[in-house]
C-alpha cells in the first residue's frame, strides 16, 4: 500500500511518515503544492493524506486534479481550520474522509485502514488477530469461530484496538474515538473503563486470550506479547 | 432633564425678572408723564380762574375741584403742586387728587386758589400694568414652547433617529452605522465624529477577532507536532516508569491545551458569525438523538432520564450549533449529577426547553456561571467553557437562557422565542 503525505509542516509530515511506515505502508511525502502535483502526476498512490493549506496553492485544487485522473485513490483531508466549509467542500470534491488537526495518530491510522477497506476490499475483508476475527461490514466478531455479541461501542472499541494493535493507546485517544471530540466533556473516563472491562470479559468468556493490557498511567494496549 | 425643557426653564428664569424690571420702569415712566400732563392742566385751570375773577365775575367754587378764598395776607408762595387725598362728597369716599395751591393778587385783593383733579388710582395703574405684562409674558412663553416643539420635530429629528441607531448598534452585527444627515453644523460635526468612532471601533474589533482566530489556527500546528511526537513515544510502549512519568503528564497537558484552543476557536467562530447557514431543526429529534448517543454514560451512572415533549418545536438554526447546544446541555446534566440515583428531566413545551438534573448546589454565583473559565471546582480538568458556548449560541439565536437551583435540582431553561417579539 502506497501513501502520499501532502503536508507543509516538516515535523508533522515526518511523524506521520514514520508512524505509517511502522504500520507497514510505503510512504512518500510532499511539502508544497508543486511537489505534490508532480508526484501525483508521476506515480499512483492508494491513499493520499492531503493538508488543505499548502504553500503554493490550495489543497482543494489539488484534490480536484487528483479526482480527475485517479478515481481509485482514497483521499483523507487534514485541516487545521476545522471549519465546516472546508469539510463540506472537501467531501463534495470527492475526498473520502476528513480529520481535523490536532489528531491522534491512532485515529489517523484507523481512518486510513477504514478507507482502504472500503476502497479496495469493499468491506468484504476480515480482520484477524489470532483467534479473534472481525467482519467490519457486518459488524460481526468471532472468537474461535463462535460469534460473540458486542454492543456498538464495544465493537468500535475492539476494531480500534485491533487496527492499532501492539500500540499503547492513551485513554484520551480512545475516548475521543468513541464519543467524538466533544469539547469540555471528556474529563470522565469511567465510561471507557466500563466498556473495556465488558469487552475483555466477553472475549475471555468466549475462550479468547486476554489481549487487552493496561499500561499503567498511560492507557491500553491490544497485544499478544 | 431634556435639553428643550432646560432651555424653556432658562427662558422662564430670565423672562420673569426682566419683565418685573420692565413693569417697574413702565410704571414710573407712565407716572411721570401723567404728572406732567396733569400739572399743566391744573396750571391752565388756575389761569382761567384768575382771568374770570379779573373780569369781575364772582370766584367759582366747585368742591373739591376748585376752591377760591379771599385772603388778607400776601404769601410768598406763588404756587405749589402736591398730591393729596380728599373726601369726595358725591361718592363719599377718599380719592387721590393732584392739587395746585396758589396765591394770586387780583384787583388789589389776594385770593387763595386751589385747583384739583382726580388722579388715576395707583393700584389700578399697578394692576393694569401687571396684567398686561403678565399676559405678554405668557404669550411669549407659549410662543417659545410652540417654536421649540416644532424645532424638536424637524431639527432634532435626525438627532433622535441617530440616537436610536446608536442604541441598537452592536459590534456583532457587522454592519456599519448609517447616520441620518443633518443641516445643522453642530449635528453634522457630531455625526462625523460618531461615524469615525464607530468605524474605528468596528475595525479594531474585527482586527482583534481576526487575530484571535489566526492565533488559534497557528497554535494548532505546533500542538499537532507536540501531540503526535508524544503519542509516538507513548505508543511504542517501551517507556520506563520514569520516562512515562515525564511524558504522560506533558501529553495530557498538551491535549488540554489543544482542547482549550479548540473551544476558544469555536467561541470566536460563533462570534464571527461563521455558523451562518440555517436549517429547520426539530429540537425534539435532536434531544432524542442526544439521549441515545449518551445512553451508555447515562446507564453507567444509573441516571434516570425523563423526556417529555408537549409539542414539536422546530427552529431555524445552524445544525452544528443546535447539536452543540443540546449536547453541551445534556453533557452538563450528566456531568454535574449525583453519584447515584441521579435524575435528568428534559421538557419541551411551547417554544422552550427545560433541562433539570439532580445535583448539589454549585459554588459559582448564578451571575458569573456563564462567564468563561468559571468552574465549580477549580482543580477539575474541565475547561469551564461549556456554559459560555451554550450562552454564545443562545445569544446568536436570540434565545433567552436562565439558570436556577432549588432543592438540589439544577434547572436550565431556554426560551426560543420571546413573547415580546411575537407582539411586535
Amino acid at each position: 500500500m502506497k501513501i502520499l503525505i501532502i503536508e507543509d509542516e516538516k515535523d508533522i509530515r515526518e511523524t506521520i511518515a514514520e508512524f505509517l511506515s511502522n504500520e507497514g505502508y510505503i510512504c512518500e511525502s510532499a511539502g508544497d503544492y508543486d511537489t505534490a502535483e508532480e508526484k501525483l502526476y508521476l506515480y499512483r498512490y492508494n491513499v493520499v493524506i492531503l493538508d488543505i493549506t499548502l504553500p503554493g496553492g490550495n489543497g482543494l485544487e489539488l484534490l480536484k486534479e487528483l479526482k480527475k485522473d485517479h478515481h481509485e485513490t482514497g483521499v483523507l483531508i487534514v485541516s487545521a481550520k476545522n471549519s465546516l466549509d472546508d469539510k463540506i467542500a472537501g467531501l463534495d470534491l470527492g475526498a473520502d474522509d476528513y480529520i481535523a488537526k490536532p489528531f491522534h495518530l491512532a485515529e489517523l491510522n484507523s481512518r486510513i485502514k477504514a478507507l482502504i477497506r472500503r476502497q479496495f476490499f469493499k468491506g468484504a475483508d476480515s480482520i484477524d488477530f489470532n483467534e479473534v476475527k472481525i467482519l467490519p461490514d457486518n459488524k460481526e466478531v468471532f472468537v474461535l469461530d463462535n460469534p460473540i455479541e458486542l454492543t456498538k461501542k464495544e465493537f468500535d472499541l475492539l476494531l480500534y484496538f485491533i487496527t492499532n494493535k501492539n500500540r499503547v493507546l492513551t485513554k484520551e485517544a480512545l475516548a475521543e474515538h468513541m464519543w467524538g471530540d466533544n469539547i469540555d466533556q471528556a474529563d470522565n473516563f469511567d465510561f471507557l473503563y466500563t466498556h473495556i472491562k465488558n469487552l475483555r470479559k466477553k472475549i475471555v468468556h468466549a475462550g479468547g486470550k486476554d489481549y487487552l493490557k493496561t499500561v499503567y498511567g498511560m492507557g491500553y494496549k491490544f497485544s499478544d506479547h | 432633564m431634556k435639553l428643550l425643557r432646560k432651555t424653556n426653564i432658562s427662558y422662564l428664569v430670565l423672562a420673569i425678572p426682566l419683565f418685573a424690571v420692565g413693569a417697574i420702569f413702565l410704571f414710573m415712566h407712565l407716572r411721570s408723564v401723567i404728572d406732567e400732563d396733569v400739572n399743566e392742566e391744573l396750571y391752565v385751570d388756575k389761569l382761567r380762574i384768575v382771568r374770570q375773577i379779573e373780569s369781575g365775575e364772582p370766584p367759582p367754587q366747585l368742591y373739591p375741584l376748585i376752591e377760591v378764598n379771599k385772603t388778607d395776607v400776601s404769601k410768598t408762595i406763588q404756587y405749589q403742586f402736591s398730591d393729596t387725598v380728599m373726601l369726595d362728597p358725591v361718592e363719599n369716599e377718599y380719592d387721590p387728587f393732584r392739587q395746585l395751591y396758589s396765591v394770586a393778587q387780583i384787583n388789589d385783593s389776594y385770593y387763595e386758589i386751589i385747583v384739583r383733579t382726580p388722579l388715576l388710582d395707583t393700584e389700578d395703574l399697578y394692576s393694569a400694568i401687571g396684567v398686561s405684562i403678565g399676559a405678554l409674558l405668557i404669550i411669549l412663553l407659549a410662543g417659545i414652547l410652540i417654536i421649540n416643539h416644532f424645532i424638536s420635530k424637524s431639527i432634532w429629528k435626525p438627532f433622535y433617529k441617530n440616537l436610536e441607531k446608536l442604541k441598537g448598534f452592536s459590534l456583532n452585527d457587522n454592519g456599519s452605522l448609517e447616520i441620518e444627515p443633518s443641516s445643522i453644523h453642530e449635528f453634522r460635526e457630531l455625526n462625523q465624529v460618531i461615524g469615525d468612532l464607530t468605524d474605528r471601533v468596528t475595525h479594531d474589533y474585527m482586527m482583534q477577532k481576526e487575530f484571535t482566530e489566526n492565533a488559534s489556527h497557528e497554535l494548532q500546528t505546533p500542538l499537532t507536532i507536540i501531540l503526535s511526537k508524544l503519542e509516538m513515544a507513548i505508543g511504542k510502549g517501551d517507556l520506563n516508569p520514569e520516562q512515562a512519568s515525564r511524558i504522560v503528564p506533558a501529553y495530557e497537558a498538551a491535549r488540554r491545551l489543544s482542547k482549550l484552543n479548540q473551544a476558544l476557536l469555536l467561541l470566536t467562530k460563533i462570534e464571527n458569525n461563521q455558523y451562518s447557514e440555517r436549517n429547520e431543526i426539530s429540537i425534539n429529534e435532536l434531544v432524542k438523538k442526544t439521549i441515545e448517543a449518551n445512553k451508555e454514560k447515562i446507564e453507567a451512572l444509573n441516571i434516570i432520564v425523563n423526556y417529555q415533549a408537549e409539542n414539536e418545536v422546530t427552529l431555524n438554526i445552524n445544525p452544528s450549533l443546535a447539536e452543540m447546544l443540546v449536547n453541551n446541555l445534556t453533557g452538563n446534566a450528566i456531568k454535574h449529577n449525583l453519584k447515584e440515583n441521579g435524575h435528568i428531566w428534559i421538557e419541551i413545551s411551547d417554544h422552550q426547553l427545560i433541562i433539570k438534573n439532580t445535583g448539589t448546589a454549585s459554588e459559582i454565583e448564578r451571575e458569573t456561571m456563564f462567564q468563561r473559565f468559571k468552574k465549580d471546582n477549580p482543580s477539575s480538568p474541565s475547561l469551564g467553557l461549556g456554559l459560555s458556548i451554550i450562552k454564545k449560541i443562545c445569544e446568536l439565536n436570540d434565545f433567552e437562557i436562565s439558570y436556577s437551583h432549588q432543592n438540589d435540582i439544577h434547572k436550565l431553561q431556554i426560551i426560543f422565542e420571546l413573547p415580546s417579539k411575537n407582539l411586535q
